[in-house]
């Protein structure tokens, strides 16, 4: 009776945390520094096209390295800290944007 | 077209929705016969949020910067310095999310395994809500517009 999380989960489930946190900082970043904002929309047009892609890279390709870094395992921390990562993520924006 | 460009995004993200929700039923009756069909619900959403993404991005960066200058002059200018900003960066959350719900739809066994169908549940009720309350931004986001254009007297 399988209740282990296959790799792929584990891999790409530390990747969405990372990535959704990492998300949250880059906001950050570039609303405190216009340089930073100026250097991403030059360099691809539009500041929100660069923190997308930059976004998905890390999901995808951390995603891919950390699946094969991974083995099937219960890591009962993944649910948890996804949940803990959203919302640490999306309260880091709110209050961000709420207090700017 | 400019309008119906508008219109496709929160179109798509409100079936991305309904696309979760079935999800989440599937894998809470998770058994051998809904094993493709939970499949197909996590895979629909996720291509619905992407289309979103697309739809929603190209409004945003090609026709937004009109509509943002009619809001920041108009009474709500809160529409977008805090429901446009948090909305258009929050949805990366919601983008990752629904993409990881496709892999652990397509590696994870639900009929035997209850920390999988904790974590599908999970990921897909994060989505759902995120989704919504991109959805509620998007509609304060158009009223800001309305209330900006009326105070112009347009």
């Amino acid at each position: 009776m399988p209740s282990t999380f296959s790799k792929q989960t584990i891999g790409y489930g530390i990747a969405a945390i990372i990535a959704i946190l990492g998300n949250t900082v880059l906001v950050v970043i570039k609303e405190e520094n216009p340089a930073v904002k100026a250097f991403m929309k030059q360099l691809l047009y539009h500041h929100w096209i660069a923190q997308g892609v930059a976004v998905l890279l890390v999901f995808l390709v951390l995603g891919f390295i950390l699946t094969r870094m991974s083995r099937s395992s219960p890591a009962r921390w993944l649910t948890p800290s996804l949940i803990a990562a959203s919302a640490l993520g999306a309260l880091g924006i709110i209050a961000l944007f709420l207090f700017e | 077209m400019r309008e119906f460009l508008l219109m496709i995004h929160p179109t798509t993200g409100a079936l991305a929705i309904f696309c979760a929700i079935w999800f989440m039923v599937e894998v809470l009756n998770a058994s051998e016969r809904n094993r493709g069909r939970t499949r197909f619900a996590a895979l629909s959403s996720m291509l619905l949020m992407v289309a979103t993404y697309i739809a929603g991005g190209y409004w945003y960066v090609v026709y937004y910067a009109a509509d943002k200058a009619v809001i920041l002059k108009g009474a709500w200018p809160f529409a977008h310095t805090f429901f446009m900003e948090a909305k258009e960066h929050a949805f990366f959350i919601t983008l990752i999310l629904s993409i990881y719900l496709v892999i652990v739809a397509r590696k994870e066994d639900f009929v035997r395994s209850r920390s999988a169908r904790v974590l599908a549940v999970w990921i897909g009720l994060l989505v759902i809500a995120s989704a919504f309350a991109a959805e509620g931004a998007g509609s304060l986001v158009a009223m800001g517009v309305r209330m900006g254009l009326t105070q112009s007297g347009i």
